[in-house]
């Protein structure tokens, strides 16, 4: 949080299917998503980590997590 | 009485005092004068009455008024105040002094009353005009007034004393008091305030008697002693707590919070300052509640059940073969060594699975491929049990790579095999297990033994796809396996054809089969070794040779296992070899080429796994592997088109190494099919070469395509258009194979690990959809001999090997195809720095793939959405409101918990600044001059 999110415009931009461009106002807005997104991926994968009794997460514990996660950020 | 006697008296009364002064001194002996100087008025009144004066009630007339008089004269001290009455009062005086004799009661109350008064003198000047009859009973009253005057003045000492005492407690005055002053300084001391007024009233007592007794010359200063106060009133301000600062917010906060929102545990504190500021800053942010706090109370409702989390693995099995193949390949590489060991074990398993497993595999419309690639590894696996006399190690690496291949077709079997999650994920999931050990057995030297593991598995999954049970044998092998596998399953599916081969996979004519597969193999398998270890692999000529190999796997195992294990380390394809061994074992089990195909193309595309692990090991890998690593190079390459073929052709050179799971019958085809498959997976997916012709190409080519698959799948999966032209022109282009083969490298593209970066994924996906034609056009130039086929290797690099045929230098052209499509959203330091600050909890750092993967479909979403959003608002500029309306279709912005809350969380303060205007942006004491 404390850096910026490299590329990240560029990113988008770059998966966008059409031209489009991006106001440095919603490019912090960007990162902020993006930040949330993962706090809740870190989260969810907690969870799931101490529901496997692991104090460590894995990357099962994310995947387990990321699907529905992803469909929850699917706005 | 008499009353005209009284009356008569009551009138002299009056008269006298009306007349009299109202003070007299006058003395009672001298009432004797009195009455008798009154006494002579009276008498001279009276005479005009009575001249005879001494009549009895004259008498007793006279003492009244003597009486009167004297009470009169004995209250009435004061100063004289009338002059003028005292005249008359003389002849009243005397007049009451006569009656004073005989005092009646009413006349003793009239004294007192008119004794208390200490009125005005005017009644007294009115009173003596007045006649002595009518105004008697005006005089009367009068003279009570008067009486009550003169008695005041009489009773002066006592009468104000007591006046004053009753007036004091009818007075509401507060009671004056002279300044107290020790009072007044034990006040200010603050001292306890009940000793105080203790104290004070104490004080006070005393000298409230002293002032009320000087209450009329008192200084009336308004100060009153605390103690004379009345306690009610008083307040005791000493007794006050003094609340602090920090117990005020704390209140405050506490009120807050038990009121408000519910907070994080770990972030009270910033809830607590928030929480002044009216913010419900609480982890609202989503709509659930707390997560810790559910999980502290195992509210864990919200979260996905397992079943589902399993359900979704799979679904991200399915999605993007390539990068499961990646992934494998790298885990291939790790724990193959691992895998090594366990194959041992499950290659025991894999023999009785193959069996349980021949009943399985039905659902083959998507997974024939996979089914051959399986029954390939089922083969293979069992072949590996059988040829366990040649070394677990060869049988294990045969597991490997058929494992490597099946993974590519089998999308969703069980992923027993942890090492290839992502490639049991997407393909045999079950067979992955297996594959892992196969993988292992990659990595190892004993790629002999892979690719003996392969041709055995080639025969299985020749014969039904009971890939399961070879995934399950690969499980060991599953590291490397998925192209393995996928090379299995596309050999198997070609196989499948010829059907008896998943039997004879199953049963123990699996070895022969792949024995003598592997012997064919073996040959070829050499001549690929050869090929290997020059590294050029990836040629065509390779790949056919390796496909030779193959085809005589059942031959000379060993010697095929020792080529494939050569082919297999020369680029460190084990999944390659796997593939290839795959596409021998396919082709050993007799089963169809296409099986074989599929499962060299399945183990190419599971060794292509391994690729990226051991990318620059060609030469090594030729030293020590097999015609499996050929074939498995190729399917490596092909990781791509995750052709069945390549893993045919992989696992038909493992057949040649030593699988020879029965696929001496179909050591031809599969051969063919397995060097088909190599050289079509060195273009195509690894399946796809598996499906074709299976040639010893394959395995060769496979390798090529591991390495190249390593570099990246995607660019495989791009290449695989062009590249699946030039492969597949080889050999690995079965016909019959080709649809399977397409669709078990459809399906291994889509069950490739999901780790592949979701762009190789997609390009896959695309890739794979394209390259059916392609690979159907080019497999059409191939001999679609099944049984030629099992050394196929899948083109799972095909694009990928199709520019790096020459073999020279398969990983920097890949990667230099790859890279453009590669590329990651964010930095792995990015990445998981913030991962690990949100997660508070230790990470693994094997986390980032997934991340990685996860972050690449996330953004893409994200564009999505918001290029809608910006859309639908005629705009082509991304604004600020767009996000803002995906973040509450999100749930993370609602009516709790507005944006500008998460962005004071969230956000640095440069971003801050940009959003929020704020009016002063702290305090400033130089302010900046802005320009």
């Amino acid at each position: 949080m404390l850096n910026k999110v490299p590329g990240l415009k560029k990113t988008i931009r770059a998966r966008a299917k059409g031209h489009i461009n991006i106001r440095p106002t919603s490019e912090a807005m960007l990162e902020l998503v993006t930040l949330l997104f993962l706090n809740s991926l870190a989260e969810e994968a907690k969870t799931r980590a101490f529901e496997d009794k692991s104090a460590t997460i894995r990357s099962n514990h994310i995947r387990d997590v990321s699907k529905k996660l992803l469909k929850k950020a699917r706005g | 009485m008499d009353n005209t006697e009284d009356l008569s008296a009551r009138f002299i009364l009056g008269q006298i005092l009306s007349t009299e002064i109202p003070r007299t001194p006058m003395i009672p002996s001298g009432s004797t004068q009195a009455p008798s100087s009154s006494g002579t008025r009276r008498s001279s009144r009276i005479s005009g009455r009575d001249a005879g004066a001494q009549t009895p009630t004259d008498i007793v007339r006279h003492s009244m008024r003597r009486r009167i008089s004297q009470s009169i004269t004995q209250k009435s001290q004061p100063a004289p105040r009338r002059t003028a009455p005292f005249v008359r009062r003389k002849p009243r005086s005397s007049a009451s002094m006569l009656f004073d004799d005989e005092q009646s009661p009413r006349i003793l109350l009239k004294n007192i009353l008119m004794t208390e008064n200490v009125k005005s003198p005017l009644v007294h000047e009115k009173t003596p005009s007045g006649e002595p009859e009518p105004p008697l009973a005006s005089s009367s009253t009068t003279n009570t007034h008067h009486s009550i005057e003169l008695s005041d003045l009489d009773l002066s000492d006592l009468t104000v004393g007591n006046v004053i005492s009753t007036a004091k407690g009818l007075n509401r005055k507060r009671p004056r008091r002279s300044l107290n002053v020790t009072a007044f300084e034990k006040r200010l001391r603050g001292a306890d305030a009940e000793a105080e007024e203790r104290s004070n009233e104490a004080s006070s007592d005393i000298s409230s008697l002293s002032l009320s007794s000087s209450t009329s010359l008192s200084l009336k200063t308004p100060f009153v002693d605390v103690g004379t106060e009345r306690k009610g009133l008083q307040r005791k301000v000493s007794q006050r707590r003094k609340i602090t600062e920090e117990e005020f917010g704390a209140a405050v906060d506490k009120q807050q919070i038990t009121g408000g929102t519910r907070f994080l545990p770990g972030k009270q504190d910033l809830s607590d300052t928030t929480h002044c500021e009216g913010f419900t800053l609480g982890l609202s942010k989503l709509s659930e509640p707390d997560v810790t706090t559910d999980i502290l109370h195992c509210n864990t409702a919200l979260y996905p059940q397992p079943d589902a989390i399993t359900s979704d693995l799979s679904v991200m099995a399915t999605q993007d073969k390539l990068t499961v193949a990646a992934s494998q390949i790298q885990k291939d590489l790790e724990e193959r060594e691992e895998s090594m060991r366990e194959s041992e074990e499950e290659l025991n398993k894999v023999q009785s699975q193959a069996e349980e497993e021949g009943d399985v595999p039905d659902d083959v419309s998507q997974r024939e491929n996979e089914a051959v690639s399986r029954s390939e590894e089922e083969v293979i696996v069992s072949g590996i049990n059988a040829e366990e006399e040649e070394g677990t190690a060869d049988s294990e690496a045969q597991e490997n790579i058929e494992a490597e291949v099946v993974v590519f077709d089998f999308q969703e079997e069980v992923v027993e095999s942890e090492s290839q999650e992502e490639v049991v994920v997407f393909e045999s999931q079950e067979e992955v297990v297996v594959f892992e050990s196969q993988e292992e057995v990659f990595e190892s030297d004993s790629q002999e033994e892979v690719v003996e593991s392969e041709s055995q598995q080639e025969v299985v999954e020749s014969e039904s796809q009971q890939e399961v049970v070879e995934s399950e044998s690969q499980e060991e092998v599953v590291e490397s396996e998925s192209q393995e596998e996928v090379v299995e399953s596309e050999s198997q599916e070609e196989v499948v054809e010829s059907e008896s081969q998943e039997e004879v996979v199953e049963s123990e004519s699996q070895e022969e089969v792949v024995e003598s597969e592997s012997q064919e193999e073996v040959v070829e398998s050499e001549s690929q070794a050869e090929v290997v270890e020059s590294e050029s692999q990836e040629e065509v000529v390779e790949s056919e040779s390796q496909e030779e190999v193959v085809e005589s796997e059942s031959q000379a195992e060993v010697v095929e296992s020792e080529s494939q294990e050569e082919v297999v380390e020369s680029e460190s394809q084990e999944e390659v070899v796997e593939s290839e061994s795959q596409e021998e074992a396919v082709a050993a089990s007799d089963s169809d080429e296409d099986e074989d195909a599929s499962q060299t193309s399945n183990k190419e595309s599971s060794s292509f796994h391994p690729e990226p692990d051991h990318r620059a090991d060609p030469e090594s890998v030729a030293d020590g592997e097999e015609h499996v690593d050929k074939a498995e190079h190729p399917s490596e390459d092909y990781p791509t088109d995750f052709k069945p073929r390549a893993t045919m052709d992989s696992s038909s050179q493992f057949e040649e190494d030593g699988i020879t799971s029965g696929s001496n019958k179909d050591d031809g085809k599969t051969e063919r099919q397995r060097s088909e498959r190599l050289d079509s997976n060195l273009e195509l997916i690894s399946r796809r070469s598996c499906q074709s012709e299976g040639a010893l190409v394959v395995p060769i080519v496979q390798e090529e395509d591991l390495d190249k698959a390593r570099e990246g799948l995607s660019e495989v999966k791009s290449k695989d258009l062009g590249s699946n032209l030039e492969m597949e022109g080889d050999e690995n282009m079965v016909e019959p194979s080709n649809p399977e083969q397409s669709d078990a490298s459809d399906t291994e593209d889509e069950e490739y690990p999901t780790e592949f970066s979701p762009e190789e994924e997609e390009d896959e996906e695309d890739i794979s959809s394209k390259t059916p034609a392609f690979v159907r056009a080019k497999r059409n130039f191939f001999i679609p001999d099944p049984s030629d086929s099992p050394t196929v290797f899948k083109d799972n690099q095909a694009s990928g090997t199709t520019q790096a045929v020459p073999a020279a230098k398969p990983k920097r052209a890949r990667q230099v195809k790859k890279r453009s499509t590669a590329r990651k959203a964010l930095p792995k330091s990015y990445l998981m720095t913030v991962f690990r600050h949100f997660a508070k909890t230790k990470v693994a750092s094997d986390v980032y793939p997934v991340l990685d993967e996860i972050m690449d479909k996330f953004f893409d979403r994200l564009a999505d959405d918001l290029e809608t959003y910006a859309a639908h608002a005629k705009r082509t500029t991304i604004d600020v409101e767009d996000v803002v309306l995906l973040l509450k279709r999100q749930g993370y912005v609602n009516d709790k918990v507005p944006v500008e809350v998460l962005i004071e969380k969230y956000l640095r303060m440069d971003q801050r600044r940009l959003l929020i205007p704020i009016a002063t942006s702290g305090n400033v004491v130089i302010p900046k001059i802005r320009k």
